[in-house]
């Protein structure tokens, strides 16, 4: 170790653990607060639940998740009459065990609903800063492009857009980013606008500090926490909308489990073997339910001024 | 100045809608896949001349900004192109389609209304009570619940288990009536056949709660924060100092204000309901503008899909257009 090094690190350690301090006992009062709301810890705890089983998915399936026993095709679950203890929710009409496909499935949902979400911020928070912060001509074409994508619903650009591009997991991601970010996109933009006029950014200014590190530094901070709640909410929304395209055929294509498509081609069993459609969905449900539940919660702690929003 | 406001926003429905056509015609040359390809696909053997008088008679060998103003100058005089899978005219199946989708968004915006402003005023009057907290639980469900899922299980419930209800489609054979508005629920009324009428409505319910379950529990809470706020302002404190009944007090000063939010979400969920369609009504079977659209998705029918897609974006920027205009007459204080 360097003499120099030393020195530097004394000289910022202060400042450094102060920051850290401060941001430990953001987090402590995060979970007190979270204590407060029940649901929306019983949500994040199951979410938690769900992302865990999205991992560690190849150790906990009981059967194979792709391929079964045709001999043993639709089994109704163990509760029910010639249902047995080796299929609990039964199995598909290729013999494949159901709870496996669904613990398998809900590594499509996270891993394309977390995706989506994150660079639907990332994008469009970037966008948004810079756009509020320089004006001009950026700024117009990129607030002209939102306004064309707003003016279509959320589904129907999606449907249309995995259309034209065909089936598969990174298309998937590209439409539901290219349409997630606008909403990112808005609010990082009239924080930047209105901040960028107030004394401070100026003071910054004339001190010669970086448009960037403004931006990131002043700018940023003031909107993190509604940009998580948001987020959050959307999180949920992306995975329905994942799903949804999956159902029609558009998304995640077998025999790579998903609920949407394990829903779709249960439907076609509808008469015989009711359990096909229902557990997916089932399961869909709740992980969608734990989400916006915990979201909501998040919104009351973080962000008192969205309530009822 | 309002008349200026309003000339204003229908002018900047032009950009929109040019900055769509733009859209819709960029996604359609990126896309991998030659559509005279799709088109001869199934032909077998097919000669170069074959090929080249194709893509000649779908303008395909013209330069791209040829090809751009030709699609830009039929899209402005209305003319969608032509199916390949249909043989027919896209605006011809877009309006064939249409009075099916239309009726099924009516009846599920009225499924929305009858369920959630009830449940909203009922909350808001009786807000952090048991009741309220149960019906804003079941708004949550509803606003979480993936519509096609919903509808699978209402049909294995109320069609396959307890067969009351048809599966699919939007009448059984056999009924005939004339058509005068598209709607079957109005026609087979105005024919005065009755029966038909009944097996209409039998149709059409499982699918109208469907679509409708979502918008209901968004309108549930917005109804009931809308009223809540409502409640609490000054004319209806004074509309009970008078001595008005408490039900009056709600249902004809405080609802006709609280009404408002209400009035705008369900204009700006037309479109929400129009996307929902595509999946309800591939779900039920039902013969309108969704389900032509993902039959056009799957067939590779891109003439078709363009039309659609075009048809849709008018509808949502004239809906928004439309709210925004509304919304400048019911909101006094927009009135500068």
């Amino acid at each position: 170790m360097s003499s120099k090094f030393n020195s530097n690190a004394t000289i910022s350690f202060p400042d450094k653990s102060f920051w850290w301090q401060k941001r430990l006992n953001d987090v402590k009062s995060f979970f007190k607060s979270l204590r407060e709301h029940p649901s929306a810890m019983i949500g994040g705890i199951i979410v938690l639940i769900f992302i865990l089983m999205a991992i560690f998915s190849p150790f906990i399936i009981p059967h194979s998740s792709t391929s079964g026993n045709l001999e043993n095709r639709l089994a109704p679950p163990m509760w029910m009459e010639g249902g047995s203890g080796e299929h609990i929710l039964g199995t598909d009409e290729q013999g494949i065990d159901i709870l496996s496909r669904i613990i398998h499935g809900s590594r499509v949902s996270i891993v394309v609903g977390l995706l989506a979400t994150v660079t639907s911020v990332v994008v469009g928070t970037t966008l948004g800063l810079i756009a509020g912060y320089y004006r001009g001509w950026f700024d117009n074409v990129v607030s002209r492009v939102a306004d064309i994508i707003l003016a279509f619903p959320f589904l129907i650009f999606a449907i249309f857009m995995m259309a034209f591009l065909g089936p598969g997991f990174m298309n998937l991601i590209f439409a539901l980013t290219f349409i997630g970010w606008v909403e990112f996109f808005r609010l990082a933009r009239g924080e930047s606008l209105v901040e960028h006029n107030k004394e401070y950014v100026e003071a910054a200014k004339s001190l010669g500090r970086r448009s960037i590190k403004i931006m990131v530094d002043e700018i940023l901070p003031n909107i993190v926490q509604t940009i998580f709640v948001l987020a959050t909410l959307r999180f949920g929304y992306m995975i329905i909308m994942e799903a949804s395209l999956s159902f029609l055929g558009l998304g995640i294509q077998p025999p790579t489990p998903a609920w949407g498509s394990m829903i779709a081609s249960g439907r076609d069993y509808m008469f015989n073997a009711w359990w096909l459609s229902t557990f997916p969905g089932l399961t869909l449900l709740i992980l969608v339910l734990s989400i916006n539940l915990f979201g909501e919660g998040l919104r009351d702690i973080l962000d008192p001024k969205m309530k009822g929003k | 100045m309002r008349f200026v406001k309003i000339i204003e926003r229908v002018l900047l429905t032009i950009p929109i809608m040019i900055g769509v056509a733009l859209l819709v015609f960029l996604f359609m040359r990126l896309t991998p896949g030659d559509p005279v390809d799709m088109m001869m696909g199934d032909a077998g053997n097919v000669s170069e001349k074959e090929i080249e008088a194709l893509t000649a008679e779908l303008n395909l060998d013209k330069p791209l900004h040829v090809q751009l103003t030709m699609y830009l100058s039929d899209l402005i005089k209305g003319d969608l192109g032509e199916s390949y899978t249909k043989r027919k005219p896209v605006t011809e199946l877009v309006f064939e389609t249409l009075p099916a989708t239309v009726e099924l968004a009516l009846a599920a915006t009225f499924v929305s209304l009858i369920i959630g402003i009830p449940i909203g005023v009922i909350s808001a009057v009786k807000q952090n009570k048991l009741i309220d907290r149960v019906s804003m639980g079941g708004s949550f469900l509803g606003i979480s619940m993936p519509p096609f899922w919903l509808g699978i299980v209402l049909i294995l419930l109320f069609s396959v288990h307890f067969g009351l209800m048809p599966v699919k489609g939007r009448i059984d054979f056999g009924y005939q009536f004339p058509t005068v508005t598209g709607l079957y629920v109005i026609d087979s009324l105005l024919a005065g056949d009755f029966e038909a009428f009944k097996n209409v409505v039998k149709h059409l319910v499982l699918p109208a709660v469907t679509l409708g379950a979502g918008m209901g529990a968004i309108v549930a809470r917005v109804t009931r924060s809308s009223m809540i706020e409502t409640l609490r302002s000054d004319y209806v404190t004074l509309a009970r100092a008078k001595g008005v009944k408490e039900w009056r007090v709600i249902v004809i000063h405080a609802l006709r204000n609280g009404l408002i939010p209400v009035v705008t979400m369900v204009g700006l969920e037309i479109g929400v309901l129009l996307s929902g369609n595509m999946i309800v009504e591939t779900v039920f079977g039902w013969p309108g503008l969704g389900r032509l659209a993902v039959d056009g998705i799957f067939n590779r029918d891109y003439p078709l899909v363009q039309g659609v897609v075009m048809f849709y974006a008018f509808v949502f920027v004239f809906a928004n257009l439309i709210v925004d205009i509304l919304y400048t007459y019911l909101d006094p204080k927009l009135k500068t």
